[in-house]
């Protein structure tokens, strides 16, 4: 979607138009397939405006697949079902929807989205080539900034920051949620360097930028939950949920509440999160085994339980993440040796994202498990 | 179509793309009419959006003005490619050396005040603040006085669209394409004048005839190619002609920005510098600019190059993004392919191997089609009977086919484009392009290619560069008008038997300022 001039005033606002044009597209009923797509197309854009949940993924995806089998050959409906997939981490669904139509990856758009996956996967050599590649033919911004998150997954942070300003550079005023969402990277980004207060200014202008999004809203609210600024977390996290109930927020809202010295309420709602998790791998998703392995290492400490989850998360995809949580796992345990090898693993693929050189840090400095 | 929907990222024929006020459609010049002060009319033209008379308060409109004396050019036995290349890289040494243009910068804010800004002209820099939709006099420091209008009109083009498309198999405009196939625009078939036979993707159909007219189709599965060997004719023997003469921007508006200016405000030499260039360009205010963020320049380490760049440009303008530029009428949409990386405006020195390429590609198509309807073309297509599709990898390889094309004079039908007894050489192909310019010679009436007036029909005329000036055609010979004359078409053995351009507006044009039309 080029969308370097179409004129946007908010939230709120895109939220109704997409719906709009959502309820318009499904009243006109047209029977083929370019009609089909930009339905989808439509929903997925209001899915991931309004919160990007993945049960509203998943139902997406499977309504993409009903449509795949009428229109077989119209490669948007793949690369929707590809990007689909990949949101809820199925990269083998990706992959498979990307190969099913031939040539589809050697066009920028499923260029981009091959090198996605690679990212995804830990290719990292594939996705810089992918991305490089489909700059050079189709130069967007989101290109540029799918390159800077690569470089901070390969631990190549200042690069990435300038590869995040340059995509700004390239966003006009008629984009301001693309700018916020690049902000919001470059706060991320700055936090992990270790300059929280820098990382405030880019959310602060990513709010002014593009007010009332639920994104950077919880991003606001994971920097407070950080910098143990706990009422300011609940609060954060309450008005985010009111727009998006996901668990990790729940989460979130409870490790806040924990800070806070609120038991009770941390409990409701640490239970809420890990009941939906495991809910979600009963149903056979793969999506929240690292939240699983994570709550279980950090928030309520179960090393046996999280080095489980941390197991079956790197079974499916062996990059800085997944390793790096299984090293920590591991070190939880007391495998030390097992956790540095992990760790040399991670490095070798190239991985140098800021949790994985935390990890290693307090790994290798033998911080007590 | 002189600009209308290229670059590609402000192409509305795209199903993802609106219709932007970034999409600048034409950049009109010609000498003013007045008996007193020599003045010359400069009128940039862009998207309505968001209505006509209602200006984007992020957009940034700006005309680049360079009055100079007229280029020495190749001579006529210097037809090679190494004359050409020294042409233009004069013409470049011109451009980017020492001679900056000087520069009228335009915004509207939301109350629909315009800020009009004067650069680099020799009575010194000066801001004025008008109102929109309304004529206005603006007093330069050396008091002179300018005219200008800036707000809603109709739409001064008149073209029919859909036809130039369908003579280049251009696909968004009759297929709904899928994003993800970004090669799928104009398709491998031969670009041409008469419809294919078997060209069942492209040619007239009785049953949808407002294919590629509002009428979009999915696009089939099947190959996207043709492999016939013929032009379709009908049972009475006569050809189709792609064209249909219709206006597609009938009853359409644009935003406007209009000048008249005396000569000696842009030029201390106005007796010397008797062709003024100018061109147009669209930038839209980046996000960063919208709002106040933290202020870094990492650019410095990622793109030194950019940051150079940039950093030649002035405050103001760093907050913008070009998007669009205008000069010549198709340099874009028919030389450039609309490509978002080839909007250089006056700087577009480099595409010279690009358009030498592409000339060659449509000689291979229109050639033959102009063959058959028993006109003289002036690309040599080894007596094909049919248009070719062929395309080339180097400007070396097309030359031999192009070169006559490209150094023919363009005839005019006769001497009333003259306005003085100056000896003016006619224009060719190749330095009407190449800078991407608008170029007004003041001794001239500034009609196409001496400057581009309102009723030219430039569609038609461009067509008309694939015709042989040199041939003989009745009593007058072949001419930019040639193929705008009822008469020929009547004659044709041909169905519609129309121009293949509406020869008027649709609504008159206005004989005194702004000239352009009220909006619809």
């Amino acid at each position: 979607m080029n969308d370097l001039l179409t004129t946007s005033s908010g939230f709120r606002t895109d939220v109704a138009a997409v719906r709009r044009a959502r309820q318009e597209r499904e009243a006109e009923a047209a029977g083929g397939p370019a009609a089909a797509s930009e339905l989808l197309t439509l929903r997925h854009r209001e899915v991931m405006l309004t919160g990007g949940r993945p049960e509203d993924l998943l139902a997406l995806g499977g309504d993409v697949d009903a449509t795949v089998t009428r229109f077989p050959t119209w490669p948007d409906l793949r690369l929707l079902r590809a990007s689909v997939a990949l949101a809820v981490h199925r990269a083998d669904l990706a992959g498979a929807a990307l190969r099913a139509v031939p040539g589809l990856a050697e066009q920028p758009p499923g260029r981009v989205l091959a090198a996605d996956i690679a990212l995804f996967t830990g290719d990292h050599p594939a996705a810089l080539a992918g991305y490089r590649r489909a700059a050079q033919e189709d130069p967007l911004w989101d290109t540029t900034a799918r390159l800077a998150a690569l470089a901070v997954a390969t631990g190549s942070w200042d690069e990435a920051d300038d590869l995040f300003a340059a995509a700004e550079d390239e966003i006009s005023a008629k984009q301001m949620r693309a700018f916020a969402w690049v902000r919001v990277q470059r706060a991320d980004l700055a936090q992990a360097a270790g300059d929280p207060e820098r990382a405030g200014r880019l959310l602060a202008d990513a709010d002014r930028a593009y007010p009332d999004w639920w994104y950077v809203a919880a991003h606001r609210a994971a920097l407070d939950l950080a910098l143990e600024r706990w009422d300011q977390a609940i609060e954060g996290y309450r008005g985010v949920l009111a727009e998006v109930d996901r668990p990790e927020f729940r989460e979130a809202l409870g490790t806040a509440f924990a800070g806070a010295g609120r038991s009770e309420c941390a409990a409701e709602c640490h239970g809420y999160a890990v009941s939906a998790y495991l809910a979600s791998v009963a149903r056979g998703e793969v999506h929240y085994l690292h939240h699983l392995a994570a709550f279980h290492a950090d928030v309520r400490p179960s090393p046996g339980a999280a080095l489980a989850w941390a197991r079956q998360d790197a079974e499916l995809r062996r990059t800085g993440p997944t390793l790096s949580l299984l090293a920590w796992c591991l070190h939880l345990t007391g495998r030390r040796d097992e956790a540095l090898a992990v760790l040399d693993e991670a490095f070798a693929l190239g991985a140098g994202d800021p949790v994985l050189r935390a990890r290693a840090r307090r790994i290798r400095q033998g911080e007590p498990s | 179509m002189a600009d209308h929907n290229d670059p590609n990222s402000v192409n509305s024929i795209f199903s993802d793309v609106d219709v932007s006020a970034a999409d600048v459609y034409d950049m009109f010049g010609f000498p003013g009419a007045g008996g007193g002060e020599e003045t010359v009319v400069l009128a940039l033209t862009f998207a309505a959006v968001p209505e006509a008379g209602v200006f984007d308060t992020d957009m940034l409109y700006r005309l680049q003005v360079n009055p100079h004396a007229r280029s020495v050019r190749p001579s006529a036995d210097e037809w090679s490619l190494s004359a050409l290349t020294r042409y233009f890289d004069a013409m470049k040494d011109h451009y980017l050396g020492q001679r900056e243009a000087a520069e009228i910068r335009v915004t509207v804010d939301e109350a629909g005040m315009a800020t009009v800004g004067f650069t680099g002209f020799p009575s010194g820099d000066f801001t004025e603040r008008v109102p929109t939709n309304e004529v206005t006099t603006i007093r330069t420091p050396s008091g002179a006085e300018l005219t200008a209008y800036l707000g809603g009109r109709d739409d001064a083009f008149f073209n029919d669209l859909p036809g130039f498309f369908r003579s280049i198999n251009y696909a968004p405009q009759f297929y709904n394409v899928p994003y993800a196939q970004q090669d799928v625009r104009e398709l491998p078939i031969p670009k041409t004048l008469l419809e294919l036979e078997g060209n069942t993707l492209f040619n007239y159909d009785p049953a949808n005839p407002r294919h590629g007219r509002g009428v979009k189709l999915d696009l089939p599965d099947g190959p996207l190619t043709w492999d016939g060997d013929s032009f379709a004719k009908d049972s009475d023997g006569n050809y189709r002609f792609v064209y249909s003469g219709e206006d597609a921007r009938a009853g359409g508006n644009c935003n406007a920005i209009v000048l008249e200016v005396p000569l000696s405000f842009l030029t201390p030499h106005p007796a010397e510098d008797r062709v003024v260039n100018v061109w147009g360009e669209s930038w839209v205010r980046k996000a960063a600019a919208k709002i106040e963020t933290i202020p870094d320049d990492p650019l410095w380490t990622e793109n030194p190059v950019g940051l150079l760049r940039r950093r030649r440009l002035d405050d103001e303008l760093r907050r913008y993004k070009l998007v669009d530029t205008v000069g010549q009428p198709f340099a874009d949409a028919g030389l450039s392919e609309r490509e978002d990386n080839r909007q250089l405006g006056a700087n577009n020195f480099w595409l010279a191997p690009v358009f030498v390429r592409r000339l060659a590609h449509l000689g291979w198509g229109f050639g033959p089609s102009l063959t058959a309807l028993g006109l003289a073309s002036v690309f040599d297509h080894d007596d094909a009977p049919v248009s070719v599709h062929r395309t080339y990898a180097t400007a070396a390889a097309a030359f031999p086919r192009s070169r006559k094309l490209i150094f023919q004079e363009l005839r005019m039908p006769d001497d009333s484009w003259k306005r003085s007894d100056v000896d003016i050489p006619l224009r060719r192909p190749f330095e009407i392009f190449i800078p991407n310019v608008c170029a007004i010679d003041m001794d001239t009436t500034g009609t196409w290619p001496f400057g581009r007036r309102l009723e030219d029909q430039v569609a038609t005329r461009f067509l008309s560069m694939f015709l042989d000036m040199a041939a003989p055609l009745g009593t007058a010979g072949y001419s930019v008008e040639t193929l705008n004359e009822q008469a020929l078409w009547d004659t044709a053995p041909i169905t519609p038997k129309t121009p293949p351009n509406p020869l008027t507006n649709d609504t008159p044009f206005l004989t005194a300022f702004p000239y352009l039309a009220e909006p619809w």
